[in-house]
């Protein structure tokens, strides 16, 4: 069993998708945990009907989500980087939009493996 | 003045002890019936006790245990009433809201909207603190919100009230265990989770619950977590299994008597699977429990739950029922024993579909029998239930709930109340969203004029003994019962209409958008 981390950076329109980043995690047995991370200016009222049924669906998983401005990812990277070294990283990027420097660079100090999947 | 870093609350329709009398706490899923919401709402949740800080003698059970898990790591916490919100809010970092009912999607609540198509109390009551003054200070001068409990799946339904009362973190499941980490995270400073599901593996162990450090509404104290019928409507079944051990249960007994309040409510969604084998009860863990417990001389004494199939298997294989209700009834002053047991359908088909566990060690198609087997016993050693049934749940035929009527009839000389619930989509049906827009449909009003028939017939004998020691109490669910023995009679002259009415439009309940 491993985590899995999920990092979505997109607007709000963006954010309707995050179905699509989240689908196969949660539908896995694998993961005890999953850390979303979404990297937005959307809000709780975009993001949750896109992930409603996963989350109403699930009885799993260990679940954490955190909406972040981008401004703020530095407030995060302490959670980050507990949910990149558990386990697996997929990076979800709305096209158009890149990684936040400060994300990359942790990355790279952990060596992480990342699946990127532009959406 | 004490300050607390966090403030725990509720609205005023759990923070009460209902005048001593759990039942009565069910008057507030309903909206209020032939009178002003200030006298429905004096009846079914009056004030509690507080001391000079706003805290209440007794609190919800939930809520001792979050303030609890709190206080032992060593922060400033204390459950506040919700009228003395404003004295602790302008300095507190956070508040906790734990609720079982926040927006009413809940059965019983759903039900009485339905049929009445008014917000229930506990819906008005939440919606009215979330929007008070002290709340919406707390929060403009950037005060943190944290709501849980066993309905914080419902704000997954409500985002636009989630993000317009500034709630910034949501957390499903046992919360003893990640409340502490929280709470950390909001004295340092660090961002919180928008969304927090506690998987059952994360779930608190035995030695991980803390144990309460104040009383519990009428003396509440659970015996296990999660259940092993693995019924799919339920959300307790995908909780682990843990038996709490005597010692600690004696533990808040204790607590609560040390506050004044010497009633004992055991709590599991089946007592006498304390300590069982699987699905087959053991008499001896469940008698020691009793015992322990009686050693401590409780007043008055009460089950929250009893399953059908555990009380005709533990009657037929031990008497235990007989042996219980002897050591209950002559060891307290009380004249009978209340307890909730869910019927649920007369179909056993539906039982195979919804509930296969439910009867286990017996099959489904003994249902029928086993419920009547079971009112039975219950009768016979004056253990009154308040019994429910459930509507429209998936995959549901006409023919079901027949059944369900055809049941009905067959319980109608034993002494309980039977209260329909239509189906909320909790444990591994939650994602069947779409079944919290429910269709009132002919044959459901049969069924619910059947429990009110059956519920009308008994509900003045067992108001008169579950009441006997308050007179205004009694006085006023007589009058209560009187009113809606009386709108029957006028609606049973046109019965035939609402119902036919009922076929033509099908009233389709969406509370998710009112």
């Amino acid at each position: 069993m491993t985590n899995s981390c999920i990092i979505f950076v997109g607007n709000r329109e963006g954010a309707a998708s995050l179905g699509k980043c989240v689908r196969d995690v949660f539908s896995s047995p694998e993961p005890s945990e999953i850390s979303l991370f979404i990297f937005s200016d959307a809000s709780v009222a975009d993001v949750i009907p896109a992930l409603r049924d996963f989350l109403l669906n699930n009885v799993l998983h260990g679940v954490r989500i955190y909406l972040v401005r981008s401004e703020d990812v530095g407030k995060v990277l302490s959670e980050l980087k507990r949910a990149v070294e558990g386990g697996t990283v997929r990076v979800c990027l709305q096209r158009g939009s890149d990684l936040p420097k400060e994300v990359e660079d942790l990355f790279k100090e952990c060596g992480a493996e990342v699946e990127v999947v532009v959406l | 003045m004490t300050n607390f870093d966090f403030v725990i609350t509720v609205d005023r329709t759990l923070m009460s002890n209902h005048h001593g009398r759990e039942f009565i706490g069910f008057l507030t899923t309903s909206p209020p019936v032939g009178m002003p919401e200030r006298i429905w709402m004096w009846i079914a949740a009056p004030k509690p006790k507080v001391d000079k800080l706003g805290r209440p003698v007794e609190a919800p059970y939930g809520l001792r245990k979050i303030e609890a898990a709190l206080q032992n790591a060593g922060f400033r916490a204390a459950i506040i009433d919700p009228d003395y919100l404003h004295l602790h809010l302008p300095k507190a970092k956070a508040l906790l809201i734990g609720h079982h009912d926040f927006f009413a999607f809940c059965a019983p609540s759903n039900t009485w909207w339905a049929v009445t198509k008014k917000e229930p109390v506990n819906r008005r009551y939440f919606i009215r603190l979330m929007e008070s003054k002290p709340i919406r200070e707390f929060k403009r001068r950037g005060g943190k919100i944290i709501v849980g409990g066993p309905a914080a799946w419902q704000w997954l339904h409500v985002e636009d009230l989630w993000e317009r009362w500034g709630v910034d973190t949501v957390v499903e499941g046992e919360g003893e265990k990640i409340i502490v980490e929280l709470a950390q995270k909001i004295i340092d400073g660090e961002p919180l989770p928008k969304y927090v599901y506690v998987s059952p593996r994360d779930a608190p162990t035995v030695e991980e619950i803390p144990c309460i450090k104040g009383a519990s509404v009428n003396g509440l104290v659970e015996i296990m977590r999660g259940c092993p019928r693995g019924c799919r409507f339920c959300s307790v079944t995908v909780r682990p299994l843990r038996y709490i051990p005597i010692e600690k249960v004696i533990d808040e007994i204790r607590v609560n008597k040390r506050f004044g309040v010497s009633h004992v409510l055991l709590h599991s969604e089946d007592i006498l699977l304390y300590g069982a084998d699987g699905v087959l009860p053991r008499e001896e863990p469940v008698l020691k429990l009793h015992e322990a417990i009686f050693r401590e001389k409780p007043e008055s004494f009460a089950w929250s739950h009893l399953s059908v199939a555990s009380v005709v298997y533990s009657e037929r294989n031990y008497k235990l029922v007989s042996k219980l209700s002897e050591m209950i009834l002559s060891r307290t002053n009380q004249k009978f024993i209340g307890v909730q047991v869910g019927i649920e359908t007369g179909s056993p088909r539906l039982v195979k579909a919804i509930m296969p566990g439910k009867p286990a060690p017996y099959k489904p198609d003994e249902w029928p029998d086993l419920v009547e087997e079971a009112f039975a016993i219950m009768t016979d050693n004056k253990i009154f239930p308040a019994a429910t049934i459930i509507l429209n749940a998936p995959g549901e035929t006409e023919d079901d709930v027949i059944k369900t009527i055809e049941l009905m009839d067959r319980l109608k000389d034993y002494p309980s109340l039977i209260v329909p619930l239509y189906f909320v989509p909790m444990g591994v049906l939650k994602n069947r969203k779409e079944m919290l827009n429910f269709r009132v449909k002919p044959v459901h009003a049969e069924a619910m004029w059947k429990c009110l028939e059956h519920s009308l017939r008994w509900a003045p004998k067992l108001a008169d003994m579950y009441l006997a020691n308050n007179p205004i109490m009694k006085l006023a669910i007589k009058a209560f019962i009187k009113f809606v023995e009386y709108k029957k009679r006028s609606l049973e002259k046109k019965l035939k209409e609402i119902f036919k009415k009922l076929a033509e439009t099908e009233y389709v309940h969406t509370p998710t958008t009112q």
